[in-house]
């Protein structure tokens, strides 16, 4: 494309890597001096620049090209066997190429990003999988060739039970987030949403931890109904409230407040008084399979959070966490409501 | 022998199967954070650590490379458990000093069969 639009006999692209310059892609005539290309990048500072070199014949133009935080990670070259005049068109169409090589750049290092992200998340999947899995499949293998007594037969019998459930729930978490994120928002169903009756179904959810009377409710009246998909904003609520009594000091005071907000929006705020969260914990905690010291048993699958926010952000809805180490925390969603032709 | 064999993972039901697994090899303990392993090292010499290598927040890793690195512990044979079993995973416990790297599930047959290899 270089090429055409710039009308030279040759054009490529170098990268700038840690181990030096490589020329990776190069179209049409090159120079004939060896190294010519990688000299006259690296004396090449930012923006474009012509060579005019006596002692090599021949045109010279480069563009930078920069990276995500403005360094140089590449550089556009042009050139030609023969001296030549590049004037202001020219240097702006080398710039233009310049800007959408650092696009295609960008999206590439997107794209691995992603790719990355997508690794971790499979490694931390099997991770989460082989762990029970091993109590199941070595605890079966003993009950298999060795003599237990009634007693210890039951109860490595309830420890495989037990963990077969384990696998259950991060197959479940597994599947449900990845069908989440594939459906995006048009496979919610978005209705006209009572808060407080998805709070009351939230309520249900986590009514078998037993904990439901350490929750004071302080819930604005006559609030528009929110749009939501009715299961998973309970499913979202549940999961904070789950997570707000798990975590929190046992026999504390889990608040659960709601109110009108500008937007139109519903603010609904979770706050405890547990032991609050480090700067740690408070980055992982939307992670997948990341779970935070302190929970009351180990029943959670690290999952929840990062579940939880799926849904928020696929509702459009914003999430705040205010949180200090001893001193608790507050999760506050802001979460669209109907305006009032629909309320 | 005298020396036990140590079990060290974080997980109640992964040191009973490994110490049920194990019992045909003669004494061994348990422990389910660093700061216990340590103590057993210091008080009960095991001749061999079954250490797994995420112990909660803590790195079996870690305390692998530290007790090969100190002259008066690497002696100590050391098998690593995890349930990370990617190449850069095992290369990164064999660095770490362990004689043995497991993946997680394991055969409680084969545990104890690299276990009696180790100790033998």
């Amino acid at each position: 494309m270089a090429l055409r639009l710039c009308g030279v006999a040759g054009a490529g692209i170098a990268l700038h890597e840690p181990e030096g310059l490589k020329l990776a892609a190069w179209a049409g005539t090159q120079p004939v001096q060896d190294g010519r290309i990688a000299q006259f990048c690296a004396a090449l500072g930012d923006g474009i620049v012509v060579a005019e070199d006596e002692a090599a014949p021949g045109f010279l133009a480069g563009a930078s090209v920069a990276g995500p935080d403005g360094e140089r990670i590449a550089t556009l070259c042009l050139f030609d066997p023969a001296p030549r005049r590049f004037g202001e068109d020219e240097r702006a169409r080398l710039a233009d190429l310049a800007a959408l090589a650092a696009q295609a750049f960008a999206g590439a290092a997107q794209q691995r990003a992603g790719g990355e992200r997508r690794q971790r998340y499979l490694t931390q999947a099997s991770h989460e999988l082989r762990t029970p899995l091993a109590s199941i499949l070595g605890f079966s293998e003993l009950l298999l060739k060795r003599e237990f007594d009634t007693a210890g037969r039951q109860e490595l019998l309830e420890i495989v039970h037990a963990q077969a459930g384990r696998m259950l729930k991060v197959l479940n978490g597994t599947f449900d987030l990845a069908r989440l994120q594939a459906g995006g928002r048009a496979a919610l169903r978005i209705a006209p949403t009572p808060l407080d009756g998805a709070l009351v179904q939230a309520m249900g959810i986590v009514a078998p931890l037993g904990q439901n009377d350490r929750l004071r409710l302080a819930l604005a009246p006559g609030l528009a109904p929110a749009a939501a998909d009715p299961a998973r904003l309970a499913q979202a609520l549940g999961i904070v409230l789950d997570n707000a009594l798990r975590y929190s000091t046992p026999g504390t005071e889990v608040l659960v407040r709601t109110w009108a907000a500008p937007g139109p929006a519903i603010g609904i705020e979770i706050r405890d008084t547990g032991p609050g969260m480090t700067p740690d914990v408070r980055g992982g905690l939307f992670e997948s399979f990341y779970r935070g010291p302190g929970a009351l048993d180990t029943e959670g699958t690290g999952l929840g959070m990062a579940i939880f926010k799926e849904i928020m952000d696929l509702h459009g809805a914003r999430v705040e966490l205010d949180t200090t180490p001893g001193a608790g925390t507050a999760l506050t969603i802001l979460l669209p409501a109907l305006g009032d032709e629909h309320g | 022998m005298a020396e036990p064999i140590l079990v060290v993972d974080d997980q109640r039901e992964l040191r009973l199967l490994i110490r049920l697994s194990l019992l045909s090899l003669g004494r061994v303990e348990t422990a389910g954070t660093v700061a216990e392993a340590l103590a057993q090292v210091e008080n009960d010499r095991p001749r061999l650590i079954v250490l797994d290598v995420s112990l909660g927040a803590e790195s079996g890793l870690e305390l692998c490379r530290r007790l090969k690195s100190d002259p008066a512990t690497s002696g100590i044979r050391i098998l690593l458990l995890s349930a990370y079993g990617q190449d850069a995973d095992v290369a990164a416990g064999l660095a770490a000093g362990a004689d043995r790297y497991v993946l997680k599930p394991f055969s409680p047959k084969d545990l104890v069969a690299a276990c009696a290899e180790l100790v033998a």
